[in-house]
């Protein structure tokens, strides 16, 4: 190759790529709404999906309880992996996630006081936080996400990469061990609110809260697409990037207030989801092909979707017993994918 | 084409600016060197022409229209910068790196005409990098790298390039190469190349105008008046090395007096 061209290789290439992803993500989220403690055939999926009235026991099991679930993994799942590619761009650390630079942390503090605070309350405050996670849970994981984005943006012009990560790693550890302390202080109640929501879990939302989820997260999606031109620039760099034209300042908190409406809604929900926006958008590169931030945004949500959605899928196998974890299944996977990027990949030579 | 009006240029936080007032012009196909010691504040002025800090005071206008009034955007498709900075992202391709070249004249979404890929192609030809194509940028070499960054913003199809010691990284052969290209530019593209260096034999050689910056002062002219003036001697001679008028270039200084035991 001589010359640069408009690459329709690559292009077909990257659809039929993403084609595949998608298609294997509504195959997995068809497995998941028909296997389970109770089989659920084809015919009687459909009918249920239809609300046909036909069925009610299928209606009950797919509608109520394992629709809202796959929804919500496929939901949150893009919003952490398209999260994954606006941290990493904007940080030019292959290595930047909400959860590993300890935006999560700010989450589970903020979630954590605001539980404390409910608890304090009295036990109908403590009833309207646990039963309407929306607006209570949302506002102190969008407070904690954001306060903790605002620092490591700061933190990350002063400090090298590596420093960054490790700060983010220890931002976790204080959390926790502040999070326990506050626990202590609270009472049993609002103890058992937190503890269940900090172990990550697709399941614990109904159908009315996935709008609430989607909501932001829609709004988020549309300023990463604003974002995107700007962030391709800022690959190179913030000089590079105002030398081309970019307004870096504003760049950098549109980019931020799209982290925190992507990834603060999945917390608050969820709980803290890791690795997912870790390792996405690598894989989003490796079938993109291209480090140009608009075309990699559909990319990442779909592989992000298919990760959560097939993780989920893993914990809520008819198991004899219940004792597997969301996180657990994801460190599994994401762990290795990172020693084996940090180790072999020619593309993160000298980058971390 | 180029106007300095009274640019003074510095850091807030410092008492006294580093460079002080500089009133000069620079005209249409000039290549011209920046050339002074470490610290003495060619990057810093470099830095306040191109827009990527604010003046202390003064103004520099391009075309007569005030560089600091436009938006980056508009900045950015008169004028292209190229630094020492290391660029390091991952999986950032050469290819990605010389489309960011035209990112001032994209829509949106980033897309490239046929218009587009002809200047990149241009643009990888006078810098003679088809070989790195399709390759990660973190795979090259230093001096290759810069050729890189050099290719960007030829293709930013710039009036102006602001070069800060790009040639640092590169071997002599290819320093030599980058800077004759560089120059014929200046020429063709009637436009103006502003090139600091340390490399002053160079300097002196190529360029049609030096900025010769010492002690907070711009003394600004063609080689031979800055020679003849013995700005450059004044500015560089030290104990062990000093200029030489006729030949051009600079020599180590006859080591007369011995050491003293």
């Amino acid at each position: 190759m001589t010359q640069l061209s408009k690459n329709n290789d690559m292009r077909l290439n990257r659809s039929c790529m993403t084609l595949l992803c998608l298609i294997s993500l509504f195959g997995v989220v068809v497995f998941a709404l028909t296997y389970g403690q109770v089989h659920i055939s084809f015919d009687r999926l459909f009918s249920a999906l239809m609300v046909t009235g036909d069925d009610p026991i299928a209606e009950q099991i797919v509608l109520s309880i394992r629709l809202p679930r796959v929804l919500t993994a496929v939901i949150a799942g893009a919003a952490l992996g398209i999260s994954g590619v606006l941290m990493q761009t904007l940080f030019r650390n292959p290595m930047a996630d909400a959860w590993s630079l300890g935006l999560l942390a700010g989450g589970q503090l903020g979630v954590a006081l605001i539980v404390t605070a409910a608890a304090f309350a009295g036990p109908a405050a403590l009833d309207f936080i646990s039963g309407f996670k929306g607006i209570g849970l949302t506002a102190g994981a969008v407070i904690g996400i954001a306060c903790f984005a605002m620092i490591m943006i700061a933190l990350a012009r002063r400090v090298g990469n590596i420093t960054l990560l490790v700060v983010g790693l220890m931002l976790g550890f204080t959390v926790q061990g502040l999070v326990s302390i506050i626990m202590h202080f609270a009472n049993r109640i609002g103890g058992r609110v937190f503890s269940g929501w900090n172990d990550g879990t697709f399941a614990a939302t109904q159908m009315a809260d996935v709008s609430w989820l989607l909501v932001p997260i829609m709004v988020g999606v549309f300023l990463a697409i604003i974002s995107a031109k700007g962030l391709s620039a800022m690959q190179l760099g913030e000089t590079y990037a105002k030398s081309i034209g970019m307004n870096t300042k504003s760049l950098r908190w549109l980019t931020l207030t799209a982290v925190v409406l992507l990834v603060a809604p999945v917390t608050a929900f969820c709980g803290p989801v890791t690795f997912i926006g870790l390792i996405v958008p690598h894989f989003a590169r490796a079938i993109a092909r291209t480090s140009q931030i608009l075309p990699l945004l559909p990319v990442a949500a779909v592989c992000g979707a298919l990760l959560a959605t097939t993780a989920d899928a893993v914990v809520h196998l008819p198991w004899e017993q219940h004792f597997l974890h969301l996180n657990a299944i994801l460190a599994l996977i994401g762990a290795p994918v990172v020693i084996v990027l940090l180790v072999f990949s020619k593309h993160m030579r000298g980058t971390v | 084409m180029l106007q300095l009006n009274q640019l003074c240029c510095g850091y807030p936080s410092l008492s006294k600016p580093v460079v002080d007032p500089v009133e000069t012009e620079l005209k249409a196909g000039e290549f011209v060197c920046v050339i002074g010691r470490n610290g003495v504040g060619k990057s810093t002025l470099m830095r306040t022409i191109a827009g990527l800090q604010p003046a202390i005071s003064g103004s520099a206008h391009l075309m007569s229209n005030d560089l600091a009034q436009m938006t980056a955007n508009e900045r950015a498709r008169h004028l292209a910068v190229v630094t020492t900075v290391k660029v390091n992202s991952p999986g950032l391709l050469v290819d990605d790196v010389l489309a960011l070249g035209r990112l001032p004249f994209t829509n949106w979404r980033n897309q490239l005409t046929q218009k587009d890929f002809d200047i990149i192609n241009n643009a990888i030809e006078m810098t003679n990098i088809s070989a790195h194509l399709g390759q990660p940028l973190n795979s090259l070499s230093d001096g290759q790298r810069q050729r890189v960054m050099v290719a960007r913003a030829l293709a930013q199809t710039p009036k102006v390039m602001i070069l800060d010691e790009i040639t640092a990284f590169l071997d002599l052969p290819s320093r030599v190469e980058i800077m004759v290209m560089l120059r014929n530019h200046a020429k063709q593209n009637n436009g103006i190349v502003l090139l600091s260096s340390h490399d002053l034999d160079l300097s002196l050689e190529l360029a049609d105008k030096v900025w010769l910056m010492e002690g907070g002062q711009l003394h600004d002219g063609s080689p031979n008046h800055l020679i003849d003036n013995d700005l450059i001697s004044d500015a560089f001679s030290s104990q062990d090395i000093g200029f030489s008028k006729s030949q051009k270039r600079f020599i180590l200084a006859e080591n007369e007096s011995t050491p003293h035991h």
